[in-house]
C-alpha cells in the first residue's frame, strides 16, 4: 500500500506543481491526502489516517472554491515545471530506494518526493492560492513525517497537520493595498 | 567599618547623577552642584573607609550570572588610584559650567571608573572600564558633537580586550580575581591583552590619539574630566598586573617593552609639543607626555619605579585639572602650569622623572639606555615648554579669571610639592609594597627616599630648591602680559613625518576606480543579497551542503 | 493543565481582539485579561512538570519559558506605550497570536508538531494586509517549513554518514529561511507595517523558533552535532559581517534596523553553535535584549523614521551605546559570555568574534540618531528599555537563572 502511496504522492505534487486553476490545485491536494492516508495507514495509524484524509479533502474542497478559474494544467511556460516534476521523481526513487534504509519504502519515495515539489512550487508560485495549497500539503507530508521521529505523539500531530491543511487552504487571499501606521 | 560601605563610593556618584537629572527643571546650577557633591562624597569615602581600617575591606556580593561576582576590594592601589582619579574630576565638575545632562554623565562615569578600580576581578573591571568609555564619548557629544571626539571603536577596544583576558584566566586559571589568579597563569598572551588594555584604555600611544586631540577642542569639560577618569584607569591595569604576577610581569622583556613604548609615546608628544603652531597645540601634549613617563616608570618593575609612576599620575592629575581652566592670555597661569608640566624643580613632575630615571638606571642592563632615552625627551620637553611661552594662544575660550588663579595655583602646588614625595612616598608605600611583593625595596621615611641602593633626601635636596625659586619668583619683575599671533618655527622637524602625513592622506583618499565599481557595488549586492531571490536560497543551500559534506 | 492555558488564552485573546474590533477598548480589556491570564500559566508551567490532558504530552524547557516571559513582558511594554500611530488592540491582537503561536511551538513534544504550529504562524502572517506582494511575504518561511521537514523526513532514515550532516544543513537552512538572515534574507519593504514585515520573524518569533529548532538539534542529527555548529558559527559570523556593515551603510534607515536586528541574530547563533553553556547563555541573552530592547527601540524610531528625522541629542547616544551592546547595557554580558565560550572551544574564534564587535559601532550611531526626540510615552518607553537593559546588562543572572542556566 505504501508503495502506491508513493506514487500517489507524486502524482498529487507534480498535479499541484503543473496546475494553476483552483480545481487542479484541488485535485493535487486531494490526491496528496490519499497519499498521505495511504502512508498513515499502512504505518498502523488507521485512525490518523483518516483524520489526514479528511483534512486533507477538507481543504482540497475548499481549494475547490477559492482561487483562479479552471483547472489551469499545464499552461504555455509550464515546461520547467514539467522537468521538476520528472527529476525530481527520478531523484526520489533514487535517494529512497538505494540510498536510504529505514520506514517503507513508499515513506522514503512519498516524503522525498514531495517535499522537493511542493516547496519548488511555493518558492515559484506567485499567486496566493497556489502558496497556500502548497503550504496546505507540505501540512500533510509533515504529518506523515510526525509518525516517524522518535518522539511520535500519535493521532494529535495528525490532527494538528489535517487542521492545518485545511486551515491554509481557508485564509482568504489577502488584497496588497498601501496601509498606513506601524 | 562594615564591608557593604564599599558600595558607597560606587552609590553616591550614581545617586548624584539621579538627583542631578531630577534637579535639571531647578537649574543647570544646581545639578552642576549635586554632580560635584557626589564626586566629591565618593572621594571622601573611599579614603575615609581606607582611613577607618588602613588595611584591605572585602565585600562579596555574588555572581552577577555573565562569569563576574559583584566582589569588592579596596586596597591601598584602590586609594591611590581612587584619589588620583576622583579628585581632579570632582574638581572640575565642581569648577566648570555644565550643563545637567553633562553633569549627570560625568557622575556615571565616576562610578564606573570607581567600580573598576574597587572590583576584585578582571572582568567587572573591564565592564566598569567600558561603561566609562562609554559615557565619556557620551560626554563629548552632548558637549559638542561636531568637535573632535574619540573614535568609539578605540576606547571600547581596550575593554573588549581586558574582559578577553579576564575570560581567559576564568578558563585557564578557574579565577580572574587579581589577588587570586596563580602566578604562572599570567601568560605572555594574556598579560599582552591587559597591556593592550592599559595603553589604548589610558590613550598612552605614541600617535597622536584622543588623549591628545581632545584637548584642541573648543570647550574642555570633557575632556578633563575624560582625562582625569581614563588615563589612571589604563595605568592602574598594569599596577594589577604586578600583583597577578607576583611582583613580576611573565618575562622581563616585557618590561622593557612597555618602558620603551612609554618613552616613545612621551618623545613623541614632545616632538609635537615643540613644533607646535600655537599653545592649545602645545598644552594638548602636556598629559600624554607626563603619561608616556609615567608608564615608562611603571614598567621598569621596581618598587621606585612604581612611585615615580605613581608621583607622575599625580602630577599629571593636579594639571589635568588645571589646563581646561586655564586662559587664553598669556600670564602666571599659563607659565605656572606650563613649568610644572616641563619637570621644573623642584616641582613633582621633576621628582617624578628623576625617580623614574634613577630607578631605570638602578635596574641596569637596557634600561640604562631607556633611562637616557627618557632623559634626552625630558629635555625636548622642556624646550618645548620654553618655546610654547611665545606661541599665539590658538582658540578663543573665555575662561573667568578666579578659574584662572585655581589653575595657577595648581600649577603651584604641582612645584611646590616636589619635597612631598618622600611623605608621597611613605602614604603609598604599603600600597606599593602589596603589590610588588618586594620587602624592604622602598622603605617609608618621610624625609627621604630610601631605596636598596640608594638614599635620596628628598627634603634636604629639593627645599632649598623650593626656596630659591620662591626668592627667584618674589624678587622678579614680570613685564605686561601681551598676546603674539605669529606662531613660532619648530625646534626641528620630525622625520619622515611630511611623508608619513602624505602617506596617510593617500591612504584615506583611496577610493574603487571608475572602471572596477560595476563589479564590486555594493548596493546591487545588497539588493541581491536581500531581494528574496529563490535561486539564491537555493544556490545558498546547495553550497551549504557542499561545506559540510567535505 | 497549564501549558494547555498557555497556548489557549492568548490565542483566544487574539481572536477577542479580533472579534471586538468594534469596540476598541472591550477588546483591549479582554485581550490584555486572557493575555495575561497565558502569562500566568507560563509562570505557573514548571519546567520539569508534563501536561497530558489533550492526549499530547505538552512541556515547557525553561529556555523557551523564559523566553516566553520575556516576550510576553516586550508585547505588554509595547501595548501600555505604543509608537505613534499604533492601534494597541492591533499591536494585542499580532502580539497575541505570536504568543500562542510561540508557546505552541515551545509546548510541542517534537519538532514536527512544532513545524505545524510554525506553518500555522506563516499562514496567519500571509492573512494580514501588508505591503509586499503575498508570494514575497510567504516564499521564505515556506521555504523554512520545507527544510525542517526534510529535516525530519531524513532523520528518520538510515544511510550514510552524509545523510546526518544533510539533516544538520537542513536544520540549519531551516532556522535561517525561517528567521531571514543570511543567505535567506526576507524581501523588506520600509513602509509595511510591522506585523505583517519581515521583523517579527527576526524580533519575536524568531528566539522561539530557533530555542525549538536547537534543543531538538542533536536528536535529530545525531552524530552530527559538530556540523550543526559549525554551520551556526559560519551562518553567524557571516550574519555578523555583512549585517553589522550593511546596517552602517545601506541607504534606508529602516533597512539600517533591519540589518542590525540580523547582526544580532548573527551572535545568536555563534552563541547557539558553541553549545557551551556560556554560548547558549549568550545566545538567549542576545535574544533577551531584542525583545526587549531592539525590538521596541526599533518600533518607537518608526515615526522618525517617516520623518526622516535625524537628531544628536543625549538620548540618541545613550540608544546607541545600548544598541551596540556597550557596557553596561544587556549587550555586554552577551558577549563576554560569547568570548568565554569562543576561548574554551578555540581561541582565534574569541579573537574573530572580539574583532567582529567593534563592527556594532558604526552603525548602531545611525540608529541612534534616527530615534528622533522621543517625547511623551516615546519617552517613557526609550527610558524603560535602557533601563531594563542597564539592569540585566549588569545582573543577567536573573534571566539566566529562569532559563536554567
Amino acid at each position: 500500500m505504501s508503495d502506491a502511496a508513493a506514487f500517489v504522492a507524486w502524482l498529487g505534487g507534480a498535479v499541484i506543481v503543473l496546475a494553476d486553476g483552483r480545481r487542479g490545485l484541488a485535485a493535487g491536494l486531494a490526491l496528496l491526502a490519499a497519499a498521505a492516508g495511504g502512508l498513515a495507514w499502512s504505518a498502523g495509524q488507521q485512525e490518523g489516517a483518516i483524520v489526514l484524509l479528511a483534512g486533507g479533502v477538507l481543504g482540497a474542497a475548499i481549494r475547490f472554491t477559492i482561487g483562479p478559474e479552471g483547472w489551469g494544467l499545464m499552461q504555455p511556460g509550464s515546461t520547467p515545471r514539467l522537468l521538476l516534476t520528472v527529476v525530481a521523481g527520478v531523484i526520489a526513487l533514487w535517494l529512497g530506494l538505494a540510498a536510504t534504509s529505514g520506514e517503507s519504502s513508499g515513506f522514503r519515495v512519498a516524503v522525498l518526493v514531495a517535499l522537493p515539489l511542493l516547496a519548488g512550487r511555493a518558492l515559484q508560485a506567485a499567486e496566493a492560492a497556489v502558496l497556500l495549497t502548497a503550504l496546505a500539503g507540505l501540512a500533510l507530508v509533515l504529518g506523515v513525517v510526525s509518525t516517524a521521529g522518535p518522539n511520535h505523539v500519535g493521532i494529535a500531530a495528525y490532527a494538528v497537520a489535517a487542521l492545518v491543511a485545511a486551515g491554509a487552504s481557508a485564509i482568504p487571499i489577502p488584497a496588497t493595498p498601501r496601509p498606513r501606521g506601524t | 567599618m562594615p564591608p557593604v560601605a564599599l558600595l558607597a563610593p560606587i552609590a553616591l556618584p550614581i545617586v548624584a547623577a539621579i538627583a542631578a537629572a531630577a534637579s535639571a527643571r531647578l537649574g543647570e546650577g544646581i545639578a552642576r552642584i549635586v554632580a560635584s557633591a557626589g564626586a566629591w562624597a565618593s572621594l571622601v569615602a573611599i579614603a575615609g573607609i581606607w582611613l577607618a581600617v588602613r588595611s584591605t575591606q572585602e565585600l562579596a556580593l555574588g555572581p552577577l550570572g555573565f562569569g563576574a561576582s559583584f566582589d569588592l576590594r579596596l586596597d591601598g592601589v584602590g586609594v591611590v588610584f581612587g584619589v588620583i582619579a576622583l579628585a581632579p574630576a570632582a574638581l572640575l565638575l565642581t569648577l566648570q559650567q555644565r550643563g545637567w545632562q553633562e553633569s549627570t554623565v560625568a557622575s556615571l562615569a565616576i562610578a564606573a571608573v570607581v567600580l573598576a578600580i574597587e572590583s576584585d576581578a578582571m572582568v567587572l573591571t573591564a565592564v566598569g572600564g567600558c561603561t566609562a568609555a562609554t559615557l565619556a564619548v557620551v560626554q563629548f557629544d552632548i558637549e559638542d558633537v561636531r568637535a573632535v571626539r574619540p573614535a568609539w571603536a578605540s576606547v571600547i577596544t581596550p575593554w573588549l580586550a581586558l574582559a578577553w583576558a579576564g575570560v581567559t584566566l576564568q578558563i585557564e586559571a578557574g579565577t580572574a580575581v587579581y589577588a587570586a589568579v596563580p602566578v604562572s597563569a599570567l601568560t605572555i598572551g594574556i598579560f599582552a591583552l591587559i597591556a593592550i588594555a592599559a595603553v589604548l584604555g589610558g590613550g598612552i600611544v605614541p600617535w597622536r590619539g584622543w588623549a591628545s586631540r581632545i584637548w584642541t577642542r573648543p570647550s574642555l569639560r570633557a575632556a578633563g574630566v575624560t582625562t582625569a577618569l581614563l588615563l589612571p584607569l589604563g595605568i592602574y591595569l598594569l599596577v594589577r598586573a604586578y600583583e597577578i604576577g607576583n611582583g613580576r610581569y611573565p618575562q622581563s622583556w616585557l618590561n622593557l617593552a612597555l618602558a620603551a613604548w612609554g618613552v616613545l609615546v612621551a618623545l613623541a608628544a614632545a616632538a609635537r609639543a615643540q613644533a607646535a603652531p600655537n599653545r592649545a597645540e602645545y598644552l594638548a601634549e602636556i598629559v600624554p607626555g607626563l603619561a608616556g613617563f609615567a608608564l615608562m616608570a611603571v614598567a621598569i618593575g621596581s618598587a621606585l619605579g612604581l612611585l615615580a609612576g605613581v608621583v607622575l599620575l599625580v602630577a599629571a592629575a593636579m594639571l589635568t585639572a588645571a589646563l581646561p581652566l586655564l586662559p587664553d592670555r598669556r600670564g602666571a597661569a599659563v607659565l605656572l602650569v606650563v613649568a610644572a608640566a616641563a619637570g621644573v624643580p623642584p616641582g613633582l613632575a621633576f621628582g617624578g622623572r628623576v625617580l623614574g630615571l634613577a630607578a631605570a638606571f638602578e635596574t641596569g642592563n637596557v634600561f640604562g639606555l631607556v633611562a637616557v632615552a627618557g632623559a634626552a625627551t625630558w629635555l625636548l620637553a622642556a624646550a618645548a615648554a620654553a618655546r610654547s611661552v611665545g606661541l599665539p594662544p590658538g582658540r578663543r575660550r573665555l575662561v573667568p579669571a578666579a578659574l584662572a588663579m585655581v589653575a595657577a595655583v595648581l600649577g603651584g602646588v604641582v612645584i611646590a610639592s616636589g619635597p612631598a614625595l618622600a611623605a608621597i612616598a611613605t602614604v603609598t608605600s604599603d600600597a606599593i609594597a602589596g603589590v610588588m611583593n618586594q620587602p624592604g625595596d622602598l622603605r617609608p621615611d618621610p624625609l627621604s627616599i630610601i631605596t636598596v641602593t640608594a638614599v635620596l633626601p628628598v627634603v634636604a635636596l629639593f627645599g632649598p630648591l623650593l626656596v630659591l625659586g620662591g626668592a627667584a619668583v618674589a624678587l622678579s619683575k614680570p613685564g605686561q602680559a601681551t598676546s603674539t599671533t605669529e606662531s613660532k618655527a619648530p625646534l626641528f622637524a620630525v622625520p619622515g613625518a611630511t611623508l608619513a602625513a602624505t602617506a596617510l592622506a593617500r591612504l584615506r583618499a583611496l577610493s574603487m576606480p571608475d572602471q572596477y565599481r560595476s563589479l564590486f557595488n555594493p548596493a546591487a549586492l545588497e539588493t541581491v543579497a536581500a531581494g528574496g531571490r529563490p535561486m539564491l536560497w537555493l544556490a545558498a543551500l546547495v553550497a551549504l551542503i557542499v561545506a559540510i559534506a567535505r | 493543565m497549564e501549558p494547555e492555558l498557555a497556548v489557549a488564552l492568548p490565542a483566544a485573546g487574539a481572536a477577542c481582539v479580533s472579534a471586538l474590533k468594534p469596540r476598541p477598548r472591550l477588546a483591549l480589556a479582554a485581550g490584555a485579561a486572557l493575555g495575561a491570564g497565558g502569562l500566568l500559566a507560563v509562570f505557573l508551567s514548571r519546567p520539569e512538570v508534563a501536561s497530558d490532558q489533550l492526549g499530547i504530552t505538552l512541556s515547557l524547557s525553561p529556555g523557551a519559558r523564559s523566553l516566553l516571559i520575556v516576550a510576553s513582558l516586550a508585547l505588554a511594554i509595547l501595548v501600555a506605550l505604543p509608537p505613534p500611530r499604533a492601534e494597541r488592540a492591533s499591536l494585542l491582537r499580532w502580539g497575541l497570536g505570536g504568543l500562542a503561536g510561540m508557546t505552541a511551538m515551545a509546548v510541542s513534544p517534537n519538532l514536527a508538531v512544532a513545524v505545524m504550529a510554525l506553518l500555522l504562524l506563516v499562514v496567519l502572517q500571509a492573512a494580514g494586509t501588508g505591503r509586499r506582494a503575498f508570494s514575497s511575504r510567504v516564499r521564505a518561511p515556506a521555504l523554512a517549513v520545507a527544510l525542517l521537514t526534510l529535516a525530519l523526513a531524513l532523520s528518520a532514515l538510515t544511510g550514510p554518514p552524509l545523510l546526518n550532516r544533510l539533516v544538520a544543513v537542513c536544520l540549519v537552512a531551516g532556522l535561517a529561511a525561517a528567521l531571514g538572515v543570511l543567505p535567506y534574507i526576507h524581501e523588506f519593504d520600509a513602509e509595511e507595517p510591522t506585523a505583517t514585515s519581515p521583523i517579527p520573524w527576526l524580533a519575536f518569533l524568531g528566539p522561539m523558533i530557533a530555542v525549538v529548532v536547537v534543543a531538538h538539534a542533536d536528536d535529530l542529527a545525531e552524530g552530527a552535532e559538530d556540523a550543526i555548529g559549525a554551520l551556526l558559527i559560519g551562518l553567524g559570523l557571516l550574519n555578523i559581517v555583512v549585517a553589522t556593515l550593511a546596517s552602517w551603510r545601506t541607504k534606508s534607515d529602516a533597512a539600517a534596523w533591519r540589518y542590525s536586528f540580523i547582526a544580532d541574530w548573527g551572535l545568536a547563533l555563534c552563541g547557539f553553535g558553541l553549545v557551551l553553556p556560556e554560548g547558549i547563555g549568550a545566545a538567549l541573552l542576545v535574544l533577551y535584549s531584542i525583545l526587549l530592547g531592539r525590538l521596541p527601540l526599533y518600533l518607537w524610531s518608526r515615526q522618525s523614521l517617516r520623518e526622516k528625522a535625524q537628531t544628536d541629542r543625549p538620548i540618541n547616544f545613550i540608544v546607541a551605546a545600548a544598541l551596540a551592546g556597550s557596557a553596561p547595557f544587556a549587550g555586554f554580558p552577551a558577549r563576554i559570555l560569547l568570548l568565554r565560550a569562543a576561548t574554551a572551544m578555540y581561541w582565534p574564534l574569541a579573537l574573530v568574534l572580539a574583532c567582529s564587535f567593534l563592527l556594532w559601532l558604526p552603525g548602531s550611531l545611525r540608529l541612534g540618531r534616527t530615534m528622533g526626540v522621543p517625547t511623551g510615552r516615546q519617552l517613557v518607553g526609550v527610558a524603560i528599555a535602557l533601563t531594563i537593559s542597564v539592569a540585566f546588562g549588569l545582573f543577567p543572572r536573573p534571566l539566566l537563572a529562569l532559563a536554567g542556566l
